[in-house]
């Protein structure tokens, strides 16, 4: 598991879900995440990995699962060294 | 509330759909004046299913989603609803805690049951049409009685007030157990107006939600300041982004003239009312905004509405009229809640929100209470210390509202290991997620006021 996915699991397990645990896969909102939540995992992924996230990123395609928020991580960290 | 043929799109036999829910209700022994307790995902088939519970003479009481099974089970325990409609997989899950008295019925299975031939009983006007929990300061949640007559008084005024009409489209984007799905819901209906209900995926992202006014050409949207700011945060380009939007309507929180303006950049066709009113009155309060851009620090909510009647006492707003609540689920809590006063001894619902009157316009000031608002739902600063408090290796706990969320500042028991995580966990099977705070910090003793009284104002 990349670094980034296992913080973003951690985030989500732990602050979001209360503990509950959740396959990399898995949807978000059907685990119960809310608006909230959303606002508040926009907010870590942020401040976790020093990116900005424009609101039009914050997407049901890219905030849908961990795996969703990991690949989108990466891919923003690439654009970013290069 | 059942005149009028209005649509909710998405569901082209919504007539019948209602009437086999109500069918399936009145099979499992609900009659008119009982509760029925809905947990629903927001969609079509859920606008059905509580009309469904009102064809068939009860009230409903939502229950979030989210609500982990401790609320739930409370909010059961205290309105013993005669039935829990819920999907099935859910009252798979929740069957362990449904109490003796209530029956589960599946969604699915009532949307599939025979309608029946006889006519249901009505619901008389005192009969409740729903009851709505929110945040109690004392540590559990408490259920919010309106009766048929109370919610008719602020259909019929909101009716006649924004002139709905056959041809609006109405987004309902709140959930049921927030008071602006009421309007969404059934003054669309009453109008004969069409209801477009936004997925619960889809109103997780302002984007998304932004993208479904414009594709639906939605007509009248009603929701609160934090989401309206986030939704046109969301957009790349504001100025006219919602050319079909003819009526806005803000409620919940203070809405700032900067918003107001905002909207009116991105809405150039719509009219803005800044609607006032806690769950206990509905909207007792309304200001239409005019077409001149907003000035000073507040938007006002303006004058009495929907034949409230709004006296200011002391600073802080009373309200009486026909849309004010009958009372709590737990009439213990109606004593703090109601004042009497004039010499005909009028009931006055205590709102403890602090207001000043300037040139005949009421302007909200602030609370008087550890009432605060987060996203638009009301917490109780009391409810979540209570919670905090009764992890074992806590002693003390201070809630605040900060600009980032709630900060929760603990005071450990001696001798025991507090990890945050574990709190959070323990939290999260007693309060819905909003509830939650997003900051701990530890410390060893909280601040006082000479009064002994715990002083928040320190901790901001």
């Amino acid at each position: 598991m990349s670094p980034a996915r296992a913080r973003i699991k951690r985030f989500v397990e732990d602050e979001l879900l209360g503990g509950g645990r959740l396959a990399d896969g898995d949807s978000l909102w059907e685990a119960g995440v809310d608006s909230l939540g959303i606002i508040k995992l926009v907010r870590f992924v942020e401040k976790a990995f020093s990116l900005s996230v424009p609101p039009r990123d914050v997407r049901p395609r890219t905030f849908a699962s961990i795996e969703s928020i990991a690949e989108y991580v990466e891919r923003r960290g690439a654009e970013k060294k290069r | 509330m059942r005149r009028g043929r209005g649509r909710v799109a998405g569901s082209p036999d919504l007539e019948r759909s209602s009437l086999r829910v109500a069918s399936a209700l009145a099979a499992a022994g609900v009659g008119a004046g009982d509760l029925v307790a809905v947990r629903l995902e927001r969609s079509a088939a859920s606008v059905a299913a509580v009309y469904g519970v009102l064809l068939a003479g009860a009230g409903y009481v939502p229950i979030e989603l989210e609500a982990p099974a401790a609320r739930v089970a409370a909010i059961l325990a205290d309105c013993k609803p005669r039935a829990l409609l819920a999907s099935a997989s859910a009252l798979g899950e929740l069957s362990l805690a449904l109490p003796s008295g209530v029956r589960p019925v599946a969604l699915e299975a009532a949307l599939a049951s025979p309608t029946r031939a006889d006519r249901f009983a009505d619901a008389r006007p005192g009969d409740p049409a729903y009851v709505l929990y929110t945040s109690g300061s004392t540590g559990a949640p408490k259920g919010v009685v309106i009766e048929h007559r109370g919610s008719l008084a602020f259909l019929r005024w909101a009716l006649k007030e924004f002139a709905l009409r056959p041809g609006d489209r109405v987004a309902n984007l709140a959930p049921l157990q927030f008071d602006l799905s009421v309007f969404d819901l059934f003054a669309a209906r009453a109008a004969g107006a069409e209801v477009h209900v936004v997925s619960r995926r889809d109103g997780l992202f302002p984007a998304e939600i932004a993208r479904y006014l414009r594709r639906r050409r939605i007509t009248v949207f009603y929701s609160v300041p934090s989401v309206l700011a986030s939704v046109s945060g969301a957009l790349a380009r504001a100025r006219g982004a919602f050319p079909d939007l003819r009526l806005l309507l803000s409620a919940g929180e203070p809405l700032s003239p900067e918003l107001a303006a905002g909207w009116r950049a991105a809405a150039p066709n719509a009219v803005l009312y800044n609607l006032y009113g806690p769950t206990e009155t509905n909207v007792c309060a309304a200001y239409r905004l005019p077409a001149a851009p907003p000035v000073g620090a507040a938007v006002p909510i303006g004058r009495a509405a929907a034949g409230a009647r709004l006296d200011v006492r002391r600073g802080e707003l009373w309200v009486s009229g026909p849309s004010v609540m009958r009372g709590y689920m737990d009439p213990k809590l109606d004593r703090a809640a109601f004042g009497r006063s004039g010499a005909k001894g009028r009931r006055f619902y205590r709102t403890g929100d602090l207001v000043a009157r300037r040139r005949g316009l009421l302007y909200f000031l602030g609370r008087r209470d550890g009432l605060v608002k987060v996203s638009g739902r009301r917490v109780e600063l009391g409810e979540v210390e209570a919670a905090v408090r009764r992890h074992p290796a806590v002693s003390d706990a201070a809630v605040i509202h900060e600009a980032a969320g709630l900060a929760a500042f603990v005071v450990a028991r001696g001798g025991r290991r507090l990890r945050w995580a574990d709190l959070r966990r323990a939290l999260a099977a007693d309060l819905p997620s909003y509830m939650i705070p997003a900051r701990f910090e530890r410390r060893l003793r909280l601040p006082t006021l000479a009064s002994g009284k715990l002083d928040r104002g320190s901790l901001a």
